[in-house]
């Protein structure tokens, strides 16, 4: 048995009840009398105590057991104040820190704190048994297995499975953990909160011959009393990530999985065709099956982007804590409205952008919206694209104060400010070392500036557009391609060597001849039609020796930090469609590429990110 | 019984339980690896994988050089790259005793045993401690 295995599936589930519970109630304030959100609240709570106490985390069940009685007086009828909702979130906020130590294997944190916390007047929480306020009774359950039972350990996990179907398991003697480690157990102790009467539940197990005893009772045994000593702990909360997105584990469709399975048989066919064919020289049926084989491979990578789709929803759920959480604490009134959360996104995506999408956030409920507003999330699905657009109805950005800026801070000079388009002007606040105000906030002061948004974007392959009116708010528009691994890219050699670029981010190419290039200083520049570019060397970018000047020079035209750039490499060879695969780690941290593919021919090449590696230096 | 893969990287002899190799590569041909540091020679296409060279030799600070013709592949949990070496010896069958933790650990080389040999001494890569010097080596800021 591989506890591995489970560990991860209970990380995967648990956290994607946080994430439900912790969205449920953001959105619960002012519609307290939603009978069918706090029932799914309730049931969050109840789904992780019994997840966590099959599993042995102790602290966990305890804590959810905490909540699950506190919202049970919220399904009786009682109002919820802000106050009651600011207490759950702080407690989903311990789940998903408790869920951090467990992922992270380190012992659970102290939730005494949380726990005793006088809950205002409502101390009577406390002293309610829990079993008098719902239906369920507990039952406490002993079963023995025969001693000639093969694998026990197997059995035993089987039976807590049936179990939790009948209720909720909340001790479980001995654990999952100690059963899958692989010790011999014949016998199961628990408590089992059911709906069920105990022969109901007595019924349920009489068709396994395995077991020999089964013995049930409304009474604990005697030595199983909670010791208290819990001290108070004072570890703050972990960082909230996108949790799920990193846990490893996919929910796929058993659809999918048939089509898998039916893709891998018709492979099989194919390949003994070929063999076939191959064998016989028959060179027309070689060429039907590979005709075939390219099908099969096309609708094989369909399949799979599928299962690494996710809906946008699963980023945009916490946006609503951030705003609230915001708005509160900045005593503004900010509605977030999310749009399209539906639409599908590949998952290392939707990793990417997750952080890039809070901070435009944030930064609308901080510096766009003056005292109440709306910030909108619309995703919209664009061919090949999805769209992911951030507005705003606050005051909007003023060009004119980002060229004063940036004219200060040396990063344009005085004749670029005068005939830069306020459209241009705009994208000025993407420029690294820009910043539209002058004070930190807590809030925007996060390290992540626009630039970081911007390269985030551009190295998914990926437009960051950006576009305001003064009073009337800003948009600021990802354009995200739908999946990473397939991309066009130019094929391009520098001292012998072979190199790719993304074609997206190549607005063009051109053949031109040394004595068009002017210098200015030390920076050589080109006329392309109304613009001047700079031109930067692939060559010395790359520390490769600087060859003999030839009459003719190849040149790349693409954006880099905002500003368009000629980039001179020896040839361009051509475009081709390539599977990218991202460098094992831990050689995916180094600067300069984005990843590697193989051709055809077996040769390997690599993606540059010249931004990346330009970025050290800037 | 222990089956040690010894090689050699500039004068110093190094080795590598069998068990941990997944298979030796002859002659790949080596890509261009853009902004890769000196320690790390490209990249080979090994079915379809892409794999990371790293120049073990420089990393344990013995000059450049042309490496071996054959390259070492570690196994997969040992980390996903090619380890260019010297020169590639023939396998030894040794006895696990004589393995010894040895006296004054090489961290840079990443040697925690060593082995005496025919007179020999051959020194035992960590595969582990490999893994974190790459991995520093692999910081935007280190290396």
């Amino acid at each position: 048995m591989d506890m591995a295995k489970f560990k991860s599936m209970f990380l995967s589930e648990a956290g994607e009840h946080l994430k439900n519970m912790s969205a449920q109630l953001v959105t619960i304030e002012g519609a307290s009398d939603d009978r069918d959100r706090i029932n799914s609240l309730f049931r969050g709570a109840h789904s992780i105590k019994g997840m966590a106490a099959s599993m042995g985390y102790e602290k966990m069940a305890e804590l959810a057991h905490h909540l699950e009685d506190s919202l049970d007086h919220f399904r009786q009828g009682k109002p919820i104040s802000p106050t009651d909702v600011d207490r759950l979130l702080d407690g989903v906020d311990l789940l998903e820190g408790l869920l951090e130590d467990i992922s992270q294997d380190l012992p659970e944190r102290e939730i005494a704190d949380f726990t005793t916390r006088p809950v205002d007047q409502k101390q009577s929480v406390e002293d309610q048994p829990p079993a008098a306020a719902a239906n369920p009774v507990t039952h406490y359950l002993q079963l023995i297995l025969h001693d000639n039972v093969v694998s026990p350990a197997a059995r035993l996990l089987l039976f807590s499975k049936s179990l939790e179907r009948l209720g909720t398991i909340d001790r479980l003697v001995p654990s999952l953990e100690q059963i899958m480690n692989g010790q011999e157990h014949r016998s199961l102790q628990l408590s089992l909160q059911s709906d069920l009467t105990a022969a109901e539940i007595e019924q349920a197990f009489q068709d396994y011959p395995e077991i020999s005893q089964l013995s049930i009772s409304s009474e604990p045994p005697a030595e199983e009393r909670r010791k208290d000593d819990r001290r108070s702990g004072d570890r703050r909360q972990g960082d909230r990530r996108a949790q799920s997105l990193t846990a490893g584990t996919v929910r796929v469709d058993t659809n999918l999985l048939d089509q898998f399975i039916n893709l891998t048989g018709e492979l099989v066919t194919n390949r003994h065709i070929l063999q076939t064919a191959l064998a016989e020289q028959r060179w027309n049926e070689l060429n039907d099956g590979l005709g075939q084989l390219g099908k099969l491979v096309k609708n094989l990578h369909g399949q799979v982007v599928k299962v690494r789709m996710m809906p946008v929803s699963s980023i945009t759920e916490r946006l609503y804590r951030v705003v609230r959480d915001l708005s509160r604490k900045a005593g503004k009134e900010v509605a977030l409205k999310v749009e399209g959360a539906e639409i599908e996104l590949d998952r290392a995506i939707l990793e990417e952008v997750a952080d890039p999408l809070m901070h435009m956030v944030r930064n609308a409920v901080d510096h766009g919206i003056e005292q109440q507003g709306t910030v909108q999330v619309r995703i919209r699905r664009q061919r090949s694209h999805v769209h992911i657009l951030i507005k705003d109805d606050g005051r909007g950005i003023d060009p004119r104060k980002l060229r004063e800026r940036a004219l200060e801070k040396g990063l344009i000079s005085p004749k670029q400010a005068e005939t830069m388009s306020d459209m241009n002007a705009l994208q000025l606040i993407c420029l690294p070392g820009f910043s539209t105000t002058t004070e930190v906030t807590e809030t925007s002061g996060r390290g992540v500036g626009m630039d970081v948004v911007k390269a985030a974007v551009e190295k998914l392959d990926g437009i960051l557009q950006i576009d305001s009116a003064l009073g009337e708010g800003s948009r600021i528009t990802m354009k995200l391609p739908l999946s990473v691994a397939i991309i066009r890219i130019l094929l391009i050699r520098c001292n012998d060597r072979l190199m790719a670029l993304p074609l997206s981010r190549i607005q063009q190419t051109h053949q031109i001849e040394r004595e068009e290039i002017q210098s200015r200083g030390r920076q050589l520049l080109i006329q392309l039609k109304e613009e001047k570019i700079p031109l930067i060397s692939l060559r010395k970018s790359l520390h490769m020796p600087v060859p003999p000047a030839t009459n003719r020079v190849s040149l790349v035209v693409m954006e880099l930090f905002g500003r368009k750039v000629g980039v001179v490499v020896d040839q361009i060879v051509g475009h081709q469609e390539v599977f990218v695969k991202k460098m094992p780690a831990p050689f995916d941290r180094l600067p300069g590429t984005n990843g590697g593919a193989v051709l055809g021919d077996g040769q390997v090449v690599f993606i540059l990110d010249v931004q990346g590696f330009l970025g050290g230096r800037r | 019984m222990v089956q040690i893969l010894p090689f050699q990287l500039g004068e110093g002899l190094y080795g590598l339980e069998l068990t941990q190799i997944q298979q030796l590569v002859d002659e790949p041909r080596v890509f261009y690896l853009p902004g890769a540091p000196e320690e790390v020679l490209g990249a080979i296409n090994l079915h379809g994988r892409i794999l990371p060279v790293l120049d073990l030799p420089q990393l344990f600070g013995f000059a450049k050089g042309e490496r071996a013709k054959r390259m070492i592949v570690p196994t997969d949990q040992d980390g996903v790259l090619a380890l260019a070496v010297d020169r590639v010896h023939s396998v030894l069958n040794a006895a696990s005793p004589m393995i010894k933790p040895c006296q004054n650990v090489f961290a840079k080389e990443c040697v925690t045993d060593v082995l005496d040999w025919d007179g020999k001494r051959i020194r035992l890569v960590d595969l582990n401690m490999l893994r974190e010097r790459v991995g520093q080596l692999c910081e935007p800021t280190g290396g």
